[in-house]
């Protein structure tokens, strides 16, 4: 009986080992996600700031990363910059990107 | 454990914070409440075998149990949960009950092994000291094994809770990546 609980003892640590190791994997995981996570945050905060830039070109490219990466917080808040732009841009191409945004926003409003 | 998962520097230092208190208040305290017991009987009390005596009696499966039980109860909403997760979580609880079960066991063994004791002691018609201390030390080394056990156990239960609150944390990160980068809807018509 004693060697039965030993053994089992041994085994219970043994897999304490094998948890211990995963957590360590888990841990740089988590910390390579929450990197991507970061970038994607600057990324989108990069974003909104071209949108104030004097280049319709940066403009579009602000108002495409916003089309493309779905963070309600940052396209909430950016909005009026947004329609401040189909409201007074002389560019088209501007427009019709921000209209995109402004679209994709209210699906959102709507999905929510 | 985990509820939420923010972005940027803050969600660091959210999950961080999280993962602090409920290893502060949840795990650590209750544990080290229990293993103060040990130093108690060794120092203060200055009993033989303090380890045997501390343990034995298998306090620490309950609280293992509780910690797992919890470990595998946290996270359960989260969506689109894979196989393995399910398995896992499964598995918690059901060790969680083996180790009520084999608390009861433990148990019964013990309070068995201190009732042949006073029995093997009341029947000597004069008690000898030395005797008695043999006795003793020979039931309370028949119970190192449970004590063993229940803290392997124990120790086990701690890092595999520590693994899901890291195992939960990542999968929200998964989940908010895939929100993040997911395409957007269908483009409208817009005119130029």
């Amino acid at each position: 009986m004693h060697f039965l609980i030993y053994t089992l003892t041994i085994l219970v640590l043994c897999l304490g080992l094998v948890f211990a190791w995963m957590i360590v994997r888990e841990t740089r995981k988590v910390r390579e996600s929450q990197e991507d996570i970061l970038s994607i945050h600057t990324e989108l905060e990069r974003a909104v700031k071209l949108l104030d830039s004097p280049n319709d070109s940066q403009i579009i490219v602000g108002l495409q990363i916003l089309s493309t990466m779905n963070e309600p917080e940052i396209r909430l808040k950016a909005l009026p910059k947004i329609a401040d732009l189909v409201a007074h841009s002389k560019n088209p191409k501007v427009v019709d990107q921000a209209q995109l945004v402004i679209h994709q926003v209210s699906l959102l409003g709507r999905s929510s | 454990m985990v509820n939420s998962l923010r972005t940027g520097t803050q969600g660091i230092d959210d999950t961080q914070r999280q993962f602090l208190n409920w290893m502060g208040w949840k795990v650590l305290l209750p544990l080290i409440l229990l293993v103060l017991i040990w130093p108690l009987y060794g120092s203060m009390l200055h009993l033989p075998h303090s380890f045997i005596r501390a343990f034995a009696p298998g306090d620490l499966l309950i609280f293992s149990s509780l910690i797992l039980m919890e470990a595998a109860i946290e996270g359960e909403h989260l969506p689109h949960q894979s196989f393995a997760s399910l398995l896992a979580r499964m598995l918690a609880k059901i060790s969680a009950i083996v180790f009520i079960a084999s608390y009861v066991a433990i148990r019964y063994t013990v309070v068995l092994h201190e009732n042949g004791l006073l029995r093997e002691l009341s029947s000597i018609p004069q008690l000898d000291p030395a005797q008695v201390e043999k006795l003793s030390e020979m039931s309370l080394n028949n119970m190192l094994p449970y004590s063993c056990f229940s803290c392997a156990v124990a120790v086990v239960s701690v890092i595999f809770s520590v693994l899901a609150f890291w195992k939960n944390v990542r999968f929200e990160q998964t989940i908010t990546i895939k929100r993040l980068k997911q395409e957007s809807d269908p483009q409208p018509e817009v005119t130029g």
